[in-house]
This record gives C-alpha cells, structure tokens and sequence, in this order.
C-alpha cells in the first residue's frame, strides 16, 4: 500500500520526467519499486525499438521515380489547362468591360449632374429654388422629354414655354455652374416684356437683315522687287 | 542524395532553377514524408501514395514558400495530414483493415516474430490511441533517429514543447501498454 502512492511518480520517471526526491528516497529501501521502474523502463524501450523498426522501412525503389514522373505530369497538365483558363478569364473580363462601358454610358444619358442645375417646365422662376441650395432650378420649358445632355450643355425647345403640372418633370436645359443668375435674369425679361426682346427672338426677321455686312478691308498692291535679285545685287555691289 | 536525383535527370519537370531546385530537396526529403506517412498507415502502397500527393502538393506550393530550407518540414507536414485524411476516410469507408507490417526486415525465429508482431500490434495500437499531436512527436523520434531538436525543426516547435509532449506521449503509451506486458510475461 505504500508502494501503491509512488505508481504514478514511477511511471512519469520510467517516461523521462525527473524523479522526485521523495522517489529517490523510497526507491533506496525499496526493491520492488525499482524492479518496477526497470519494467516499466524496459517496456518503454521495447516501445522505441518497435517504433523504429517499423519506421525504419525503405520506400520501394519505384517510389522516386513514380514521384517525379507523377510531379511532371501533374505540372504537364497545368500548363494545358492554364492557357484555356487564361483565355477564358480574358474573356470574361472583355465582357465585364463592355458591359460596364454601356452601363456607363446609358447612365451619362441621364441629365442629373451635381454640378449643374437642370430646367424644366413645371414651375415658375420666381418660386425656382437657388443654386446655393444645390437643388435643382426648374424653368418652364418645352415639354418634350429630355433626350440626352452632357454637363454644361443647353437644350431649347422650338415650342414657346408651356405650363406643365408640378409632377411633370421634363428636365431639358442645363445651365453651366454661374450662370444661374444670368440664365433667371434673362428669363425673367422675357416673361416682364419690359424690355424688347433680342433681334433674334423676333418673328419673321430674316437672317440676313440682323447680320450686318462685315466692311470689306482693301489690301493696297505692293510693287516689290525679288528678294533674290536684291541680296545678289548687294554682294555684288562691292566689287 | 544527389545520385537519387541523377537517374531522374531525364525525367525532370523541366531545367528551370525552380524545378531544379524542387526535385534536389524532394529526392532529399521525400523517403521521410514516406517514413511519415508509414506511421499513420502502415501499408506501403498508400503511403507512397500518400508520398506522390504531397510532393504534388508540394511543387504546386513551392513558389509560395518563403524559406526553402524549410521545406523537409513542410513536406512531412503535408504528409501527415494526408495520411491522417487518407486513414479517417478509410475508417468511415470500412474498408481499411489494418494489416500487418511488412518492412523489409529479418527476425531471428518464428516464434520471436509471432511474439514480436503481437507486441507490435499492440504498440501500435496504443500509439495510434494518442492524441495527434503527442503522435507525431512519437512517430518523428522514431523515424531516422530524430532527437528533439530535429523533431521541434519538423514541426515548428519551440524544443521545450516537443520534449514535454513526447514525456506525456510515453507516460500514456506506458500506462496503456503496462498491462498487456505483464499478461504477455505471465503467459
């Protein structure tokens, strides 16, 4: 029974643990512990030897060669498959970008820019919201729907301005940033009549009659000697 | 290990220095990782199966390896667990039975081989009863004569840890095997 305490302790010594000094002392008096240990010791070296027995075993001789050979081939069909993967990543990628390119295009057909401020009919200019509040100026204008606009384009319609529901929104005109003011001012003298409207905007005025004739400039004609003569007659002078 | 790779010459992947390089250190480490997968299975067809796998592996990686002279370890590494894969998956197939070993070895008699494959039965059964990583340290000691620090290389271990591991990998293998000795020596 008091041997029975130190089982553990033998076993952890037997495997390479440090034996404790309480062992030590008990394995001095004690000849069954350390018959015990020695089995226990023994048993762990009949372990080993198996263990490195068994591992000692040599591949057999094929093994390199059908590992190199099996490496080769792996990496022949690598270099088969890479090539069509390649092109059909290729592929994939023309694709995206097409697609891309006409989604982006189909989006820059739409009028809304952040930096420009878009007229449409609907609404009058006095109740139009400012350009400082970057909200969208709206003027009445013709109502046919918007085709397409780039930034700082203007787009007029033929038709005179007609007064649309304010749920229509016809977006067709866009003003280059700064030129709100202007563009309003302009707009509101066309609705005051105050002041006469531009030759341009008037009825029945022909082309012709509101360009003035540029004055014709008359080029005088120049008796001039030819240069070659007068430079040879300069270097023969001297003599 | 270089005459290893000469015959090979012929059969090389191709001349490029990588591929060179590759096959110098896979004809160097490649009886190892059979070694290693050996002791998970213990039947020499898988485990050079297992061999030819990982060193695929290994080729398909080996460009991604930082430290080339890392790549014994890494090649066990891989090795191991394909093997450990390779037996999970034959358990739940039951298929596998695990036969007895057949190295290429001399025993004196038939009564010490009788006696000797029993014993190594049971060796081997209480090693492949511990936990993984108390069974590559076991199975590494045994291959070629590791010591710990050759051990703790393979594994990326600090040797503290390899040496502890190997202690707890004894204690239990003792524990398990205690009583079956002492039957074995009452018979």
């Amino acid at each position: 029974m008091r041997c029975d305490r130190y089982e553990q302790d033998l076993t952890a010594g037997a495997a390479g643990a440090a034996i404790t000094r309480d062992l030590e002392a008990h394995l001095k008096g004690c000849l069954g512990c350390r018959e015990r240990l020695a089995e226990k010791r023994g048993l762990l070296e009949s372990v080993d030897r198996v263990l490195r027995m068994d591992l000692d075993v040599e591949p057999s001789p094929a093994l390199r060669h059908r590992v190199f050979t099996r490496v080769a081939a792996t990496e022949r069909e690598r270099r088969r498959i890479v090539p069509g993967v390649a092109a059909a990543a290729l592929a994939a990628g023309l694709i995206i970008v097409l697609v891309a390119g006409a989604w982006a295009r189909r989006r820059s057909a739409t009028p809304l820019e952040s930096n420009a401020v878009v007229i449409s009919p609907g609404f009058p200019v006095r109740d139009a919201v400012t350009p400082e509040t970057h909200e969208p100026l709206l003027i009445p204008s013709t109502p046919r729907p918007l085709v397409a606009a780039t930034p700082h384009a203007v787009q007029s319609g033929s038709r005179p301005a007609v007064a649309r529901p304010a749920f229509v929104r016809e977006p067709e005109v866009l003003v280059p940033p700064g030129q709100e003011a202007a563009l309003q001012s302009f707009i509101a003298v066309l609705r005051d009549r105050s002041v006469p409207p531009p030759p341009l905007l008037l009825s029945g005025a022909s082309l012709e009659s509101l360009i003035a004739p540029v004055p014709l400039i008359e080029i005088p004609v120049l008796d001039a000697t030819p240069l070659a003569d007068s430079v040879d007659s300069a270097e023969r002078s001297p003599s | 290990m270089n005459d290893a790779v000469a015959p090979l010459a012929g059969r090389l992947v191709s001349d490029a220095p990588l591929d060179r390089e590759f096959e110098e250190r896979l004809a160097e480490a490649s009886t190892l990782a059979f070694r290693v997968a050996y002791g998970v299975l213990r039947q020499r067809e898988d485990a050079e199966d297992v061999a030819q796998e990982a060193a695929v592996r290994a080729y398909r990686g080996f460009t991604s390896l930082r430290n080339r002279d890392q790549f014994r370890s890494w090649l066990v590494r891989i090795a191991w667990r394909l093997a450990l894969d390779r037996r999970k998956s034959e358990r739940r197939r039951g298929v596998r039975e695990l036969k007895a070993s057949t190295p290429y070895r001399v025993t004196p008699n038939a009564e010490e081989l009788a006696a000797g494959r029993q014993t190594e039965k049971r060796v081997w059964e209480a090693v492949d009863d511990l936990p993984e990583k108390l069974r590559i340290v076991v199975v590494l000691s045994a291959i070629e004569g590791h010591g710990m620090r050759e051990v703790a290389a393979l594994l990326g271990l600090p040797e503290g840890t390899v040496k502890s591991r190997l202690h707890e990998a004894r204690r239990r293998l003792l524990e398990r095997l205690q009583c079956v000795v002492t039957g074995t020596n009452r018979t």
